[in-house]
């Protein structure tokens, strides 16, 4: 192809009179913006994202601990604890004599217990005993709720 | 611009306490060839002032990663097609036009410049011509016909291989030439 097209240039592609001036000014002026807004951000170290990232840490295992301390007293008055820990009525209130926790007729529970039961109960209430004082309080309050003296002396 | 000089521009960039006064160097020394190079791709003066503007603030946020194994001519071009592709693509898409509508919208452009080609009526067909070529094609045609780079720099700016380009270009050719015939 010749370069007739190319030698004489077309007046429409030339930049408005003043365009370049004015560019280059507008131009400078976002650079300058765009350094200026690149200076006013936060520039972190990597210490300081270290320092953030563990306190961040140390936020959420403290919101943890709190919030699992908040359930402990709202989910214990729950049936459902105990039957999942395979804990039968008359057993709590074995337990409950044990301790002391409740006053009621030994000896009609003593003899609703065979002898030979008290090691498979001890074995049963293991999980029982190692439970918090919270934890018995929830206990004692279903017993009392739900046992009466005549569950009692059906045992 | 020699490359030596290219290196030591964008040290003084790279500089905060030069940076200003070496970019604007920057931009004075490629606003016009690029500012060609965009305006013959989109037509219109206002577009081609935003993807000029485009461009240079592209360069400026990527200027750290720009590696001297290329011109920075070529390196800016690269930033500058890419910038035109993009706006074109778009276009299309915002209208769901296809291509050869694109290029009557640019056409229709062209014509309304009228008054300022001189009234060259040769000239405006050419150019109308050149705006019937597949965007990738026109951009290959320009750089090598107007702006006369080598194959080997259009093959850095647009990552094809030259004997691609060599085949690209001679295929524009061949087009704007049956075009011109045929009108």
């Amino acid at each position: 192809m010749d370069s007739k097209f190319k030698d004489k240039e077309p007046d429409w592609l030339q930049a408005p009179k003043g365009y370049e001036e004015a560019f280059s000014d507008k131009m400078m002026d976002k650079i300058r913006s765009l350094r200026s807004s690149k200076k006013a951000q936060p520039t972190f170290s990597s210490f300081q994202w270290l320092v953030q990232f563990a306190c961040f840490g140390i936020f959420l295992f403290a919101g943890h601990q709190w919030y699992e301390h908040k359930q402990i007293p709202a989910e214990m008055p729950d049936e459902n604890i105990l039957v999942q820990m395979n804990v039968q009525k008359h057993e709590i209130v074995e337990y409950l004599q044990e301790e002391h926790l409740m006053d009621f007729d030994e000896n009609q529970v003593a003899e609703n217990i065979a002898e030979e039961e008290i090691p498979v109960l001890e074995k049963k209430l293991e999980p029982v005993m190692e439970m918090t004082p919270d934890m018995k309080e929830a206990i004692k309050e279903i017993a009392i709720e739900e046992i009466d003296l005549e569950t009692i002396s059906d045992l | 611009m020699k490359e030596t000089d290219d290196a030591s521009l964008i040290q003084r960039c790279l500089n905060p306490d030069t940076a200003n006064f070496a970019y604007a160097e920057l931009v004075k020394c490629y606003q016009s060839v690029l500012y060609k190079h965009i305006r013959r791709m989109v037509i219109d003066h206002d577009d081609a002032d935003d993807l000029l503007q485009e461009t240079f603030v592209k360069a400026w946020q990527n200027l750290h990663r720009f590696e001297g194994k290329s011109k920075l001519k070529t390196w800016l071009y690269t930033i500058a097609s890419n910038v035109c592709i993009t706006f074109l693509n778009k276009k299309k898409q915002r209208f769901f036009l296809p291509i050869v509508d694109v290029s009557g919208e640019l056409t229709k452009k062209l014509s309304q410049n009228q008054d300022l080609v001189d009234g060259d009526e040769i000239q405006l067909k050419f150019q109308a011509a050149l705006l019937k070529l597949p965007e990738k094609q026109r951009l290959v045609f320009n750089m090598k016909y107007f702006d006369e780079l080598t194959y080997e720099e259009i093959a850095e700016i647009t990552g094809v291989s030259v004997g691609g380009l060599k085949a690209n270009y001679h295929h524009a050719v061949k087009k704007i030439e049956d075009i011109l015939k045929t009108n």
